[in-house]
């Protein structure tokens, strides 16, 4: 199946997110159009802070109480119908939280209750949207979907959070995330906190249960080597804004937009010939978003910035076949050398 | 020991009826029930010995009277006002804690949290003259007397009722023990507050707060399985541990409003240097404070998984 034939599931339009904040408004998110497609996984990748959690939680509607919604809308497609999820009551998006849109939090290491077991995580979980499970069949499928992440399902079930190690807890949320067949999970950063062995435990295992299941991944992340295995198609934020959006292997291997130029470069590569010595980084940091100025925000980092670049923002230019960059000057980016 | 009262009173019996050393020792020694020829270390023994048998000595101020009677006629006094005080206060303050966690946004919170901080900032005795020259000393405009009768309030109860008064009875103990259990209870409150709002603030923001909203689990759950159970456990140890200060506590506001608990008696035989007493009720505080330490730390290990013994 081609990609183009895929249905779409959930499409963000232009949305604008800011915070209320005692020195004004803070702009976290601009302007931002993404679709997720069924079974498609979305990498978000961008330095912290340039509003991938703040877009990630609208889309669930757990915004911090100071967000403040600006403009556009957030859709959700299901057997046709159009739900609109920034405009949902609590009580809608109750039922679509973790039953539909699975969100998992970054500090996966404190999102399970001290005092309670992790069964019972499961329990509440099932019997928030249907009260009709037997506690029975409720831990007989998180035995299942434990197993397949590889933990034993009895020990885990029967223990308190504290009583697990970080990448057991980690594996167990992902199991819990899938307790109620979501159409689309969104990990936030799931990987870390975690050393690299673990990490490549986990990356193996979402793979596996993707193949398995039929649901798509929005996954926040700025280790590279994350997005690049398991994404299907990359989105590049900067500043609260989607600067580049493509396939994974058109933005890693020729970018358009400066800043994911300079992110994919600043990979260190451990196989090298040749020990070019300095890492490369992209100097300097990223602008304040409480008073934004109409310019690129990236200009003031960019190698490749033209007079034009302070003076107005770009708009989104396509570069080839669903890849679009928001660059007056991204005919100049190079391709990334394949070095081995 | 200092200013010994038996050594008191053998010079007293010297100086004032002229007998000789021998006859007055003899004499105090039969008075206060004491060897005075033992050493000290086998006259301790034998006070040990004493005490695992329940047996506390004898009073010095009052022959004949043992320690134990007089601190099971004073006790109960203590528990019921210390007691009501501990607990009024802390459902009080547990409750208001609560409510200005949650509405944070809302005009009355800095005031519930202001004068909480304000109140637990007074000491105890200090809010012990003021109730007693507000209800009882000041005669407010436009009235004869002032609030109430603070005279006939001393004591535990007016002499004569007793429990078989019935209903009399229990609003009698109650008229009498008002001011010192509003005292306790104002005393507290304010600290009961502020842990209550802190702890609840900070569970609010805990990751597996947030989690369980992402999870689509009902506000009812996520408050009492959620929230409510991690909150409340340091409410449920503080609690615990000041059980044992609930004897203690009561010196100074039994003093004041003439309330005869063991606090009173404690200040009573340190002026009488009644050492026998003094001793008993010390011991009797000491126990309570080690027992209610104890009690705090099984309670934790019930409410909370992370304090128990792996299995």
């Amino acid at each position: 199946m081609t990609k183009a034939m895929k249905k779409e599931l959930l499409k963000i339009n232009d949305l604008s997110i800011a915070y209320n904040t005692p020195r004004g408004k803070l702009h976290a998110v601009r302007n931002v159009n993404l679709t997720v497609h069924e079974n498609e996984v979305v990498a978000l990748i961008g330095e912290s802070g340039c509003g991938k959690t703040t877009l990630c939680l609208s889309i669930v509607q757990l915004d911090e109480d100071n967000a403040q919604l600006l403009n556009g809308e957030i859709n959700y497609y299901k057997d046709g119908e159009v739900k609109i999820l920034t405009q949902m009551s609590e009580r809608d998006i109750k039922i679509i939280r973790w039953q539909e849109i699975a969100l998992m939090f970054q500090a996966s290491q404190s999102v399970f209750n001290p005092v309670i077991k992790i069964k019972e995580h499961f329990i509440d979980t099932v019997k928030a949207h249907d009260n009709g499970y037997s506690r029975k069949a409720i831990i007989d499928k998180s035995k299942n979907l434990l197993s397949k992440m590889q933990l034993d399902a009895d020990r885990v079930l029967n223990s308190y959070a504290h009583e697990l190690s970080g990448g057991m807890k980690q594996r167990a949320l992902i199991a819990l995330s899938f307790i109620l067949d979501p159409k689309i999970v969104i990990f936030d950063e799931p990987t870390t906190a975690l050393d690299v062995l673990t990490q490549r435990k986990i990356i193996d295992l979402l793979r596996l249960i993707k193949e398995e299941y039929d649901f798509s991944i929005i996954i926040i992340t700025h280790d590279l080597a994350i997005a690049a295995e398991l994404a299907d198609k990359v989105a590049t934020m900067y500043a609260g804004q989607i600067v580049e959006n493509g396939k994974t292997e058109d933005i890693f291997y020729s970018p358009s937009h400066p800043y994911s130029y300079g992110l994919i470069n600043a990979v260190p590569k451990l196989i090298s010939d040749k020990c070019e010595g300095d890492l490369s980084s992209i100097p300097g940091s990223p602008p304040d978003l409480i008073d934004i100025e109409n310019k690129c925000q990236f200009s003031p980092r960019c190698n490749f910035a033209t007079e034009e670049c302070f003076r107005d923002e770009p708009t989104i230019s396509k570069v080839g076949e669903s890849h679009f960059v928001a660059c007056y000057n991204y005919k100049n980016v190079p391709p990334i050398r394949r070095d081995n | 020991m200092p200013s010994n009262p038996v050594d008191i009173y053998v010079n007293e019996l010297i100086s004032s009826h002229g007998i000789s050393v021998e006859a007055a020792r003899s004499r105090a020694s039969a008075l206060y029930a004491l060897d005075l020829d033992m050493p000290v270390w086998r006259q301790y023994i034998s006070y040990l010995g004493n005490l695992i048998q329940g047996n506390m000595g004898q009073s010095i101020r009052s022959p004949g009277v043992r320690v134990s009677t007089i601190i099971r006629a004073r006790l109960p006094w203590t528990l019921f006002t210390v007691g009501s005080g501990l607990i009024i206060s802390t459902i009080l303050g547990i409750v208001l804690g609560t409510i200005s966690a949650f509405k944070r946004d809302k005009w009355y919170e800095p005031i519930i949290t202001g004068s909480a901080s304000i109140i637990s900032a007074i000491p105890d005795f200090l809010i012990g003259i003021f109730l007693i020259i507000f209800f009882g000393i000041i005669t407010w405009f436009g009235m004869d007397r002032p609030l109430l009768p603070i005279q006939s309030m001393r004591g535990t109860h007016t002499m004569g009722l007793s429990i078989d008064d019935g209903f009399t009875y229990i609003r009698d103990i109650f008229a009498h023990g008002m001011f010192p259990i509003i005292t306790y209870v104002l005393a507290q409150i304010g600290m009961w507050v502020l842990l209550m709002k802190g702890s609840t603030t900070s569970t609010l923001k805990k990751e597996y707060v947030k989690l369980a909203e992402a999870r689509g689990l009902s506000n009812t759950k996520i408050m009492s399985k959620y929230v409510a159970r991690n909150a409340f456990l340091p409410i449920a140890t503080e609690f615990a541990m000041r059980m044992g200060f609930i004897l203690g506590g009561s010196l100074i506001i039994e003093q004041l409003f003439v309330y005869e608990g063991l606090g009173l008696e404690l200040l009573n035989a340190v002026h009488g240097r009644d050492y026998p007493v003094m001793q008993g009720i010390l011991l009797i505080i000491t126990a309570c404070i080690v027992f209610s330490n104890l009690f705090a730390e099984l309670i934790y290990g019930a409410l909370d998984p992370r304090t128990r013994r792996g299995e």
